[in-house]
């Protein structure tokens, strides 16, 4: 005991100094914004550096700028199908005026790092706000039959982090192609190839094997891509919402090509649902 | 010994009340009040009694910066210059030490140790204090310019009330 306190006189200074200064700088990046602002830029280029360097050592170097270069024409073709644009037509009197402008771009990344272990799984792409990406953007999955990957979550100029939709804070909003019903998608945490779905009433009636899609109701997505097949469904005794496993189309464990989605209307939206709140 | 303790109490509620009540309202110089802060309750730091375990001090320091921050809607940014601040002040009392070493029963007052001596140990120490606040404010060093500006006016406009503080009041402890 008494070589305790002598401890503490000596080297208590110290001990508190390093605990009390860590409690300190914890604080100041969770709760001031300007501060956790440049904490995550610098965080994001320094560990999108070391991952960038280490995926470049572990990949094949002409490779990798062949399916950059594909990659980036695939984004374009993309950005020409029907569910990129924002159809504006409307029928006046008899006359039939139909226009269509562009509603979503896209823009292609390489995965530099990725888990589907945790809890909360997070990935990291070779873009960031130098090409045009901003946080809360949705990102698909490249090749095959498509699929979803997450939402950025923070951008430095070279990289982005991308929260997985194998994340329990990611919620999609998806809709079941054959009916059009809509719920959210989330993770428990389990398999990296099912998801749960949420919140479709027990009286919708649908089959196992129907097609899972986006329902377009966020700006993060546009609507109609295919997500997943329904796996298993049951309704938990007293609920009335079905409990909805999804397969999912893509493997998560496998992909290395994404693109980001940019919403050209996401402010036209946002003005409007300002509108709400002020309300 | 009790009324250094009362001394102390009375002093870390008085400063605190001063800071978030009346100094941090103050602002002047217009476009440029950013870099014209009052920052004066580092003095509850700078006059703790000197027989007190370091320790001890770096946790005041933390109590004290915490209960700013809560007024300043910073959580831990005055905090973490607290803790730094009571963490250096041993390093600063042993380079100002005088001949013969520190009567550790006192505070390190004006009255106890002189003009030129508490001048120089109370500069020192509010300087530290608002260059690591402010650094830590920034959370960069890239506008390192302005932040050692931001320092030395702050600096300025708070020393003077702690010299009238000592000079008017002159507190043995």
């Amino acid at each position: 005991m008494r070589n305790l306190i002598f401890l503490l006189v000596k080297y208590g200074g110290v001990i508190f100094f390093i605990i009390l200064e860590i409690v300190c700088f914890s604080l100041i990046v969770k709760n001031n914004q300007k501060q956790k602002e440049i904490y995550d830029s610098t965080n994001q280029r320094l560990t999108g550096y070391f991952y960038n360097n280490w995926d470049n050592m572990t990949h094949w170097w002409g490779m990798s700028s062949v399916a950059d270069s594909l990659a980036t024409e695939n984004a374009h073709l993309r950005a020409e199908l029907k569910n990129a644009q924002f159809i504006s037509t409307i029928l006046k009197d008899s006359a039939y005026n139909e226009a269509s402008r562009q509603r979503y771009t896209f823009i292609q990344a390489r995965i530099v790092s990725n888990s589907v272990k945790n809890n909360n799984n997070n990935l990291r792409i070779s873009r960031g706000t130098d090409h045009g990406i901003a946080p809360h953007m949705g990102v698909i999955a490249s090749g095959g039959q498509g699929g979803i990957v997450g939402i950025t979550t923070a951008t430095s100029p070279s990289h982005t982090r991308v929260m997985s939709i194998l994340n329990r804070n990611s919620r999609i909003s998806v809709e079941i192609e054959s009916n059009k019903e809509f719920g959210s998608l989330v993770w428990r945490a389990n398999d990296y190839d099912k998801m749960r779905l949420e919140d479709i009433p027990k009286d919708v009636v649908f089959s196992v094997g129907d097609t899972i899609q986006t329902s377009g109701f966020s700006s993060m997505f546009p609507q109609g891509i295919i997500v997943g097949t329904i796996d298993t469904s049951w309704v938990e005794s007293g609920s009335n919402v079905h409990t909805i496993d999804v397969s999912l189309i893509n493997d998560l464990r496998k992909i290395r090509y994404v693109y980001v989605v940019n919403d050209l209307l996401k402010e036209d939206i946002e003005i409007i649902e300002e509108d709400l709140e002020n309300e | 010994m009790n009324s250094i303790v009362t001394t102390n109490i009375v002093r870390f509620i008085v400063f605190v009340l001063l800071q978030v009540l009346v100094f941090k309202g103050i602002s002047f110089g217009g476009e440029w009040s950013g870099y014209f802060n009052l920052i004066v309750y580092p003095i509850f730091i700078i006059l703790l009694p000197l027989r007190l375990p370091h320790f001890l001090i770096v946790i005041l320091g933390f109590v004290l910066g915490i209960s700013i921050d809560l007024f300043y809607d910073s959580l831990g940014v005055h905090a973490s210059a607290c803790v730094f601040l009571a963490f250096i002040r041993p390093v600063i009392l042993a380079v100002l030490a005088p001949q013969g070493g520190y009567n550790m029963s006192f505070s390190p007052t004006k009255a106890r140790f002189g003009n030129t001596w508490f001048l120089i140990y109370s500069s020192a120490m509010l300087f530290l204090h608002l260059f690591f606040y402010f650094s830590v404010e920034a959370f960069t060093f890239y506008h390192i310019g302005q932040i050692f500006l931001k320092t030395l006016f702050t600096f300025f406009i708070s020393m003077i009330f702690i010299i009238v503080y000592q000079f008017s009041l002159n507190p043995l402890d």
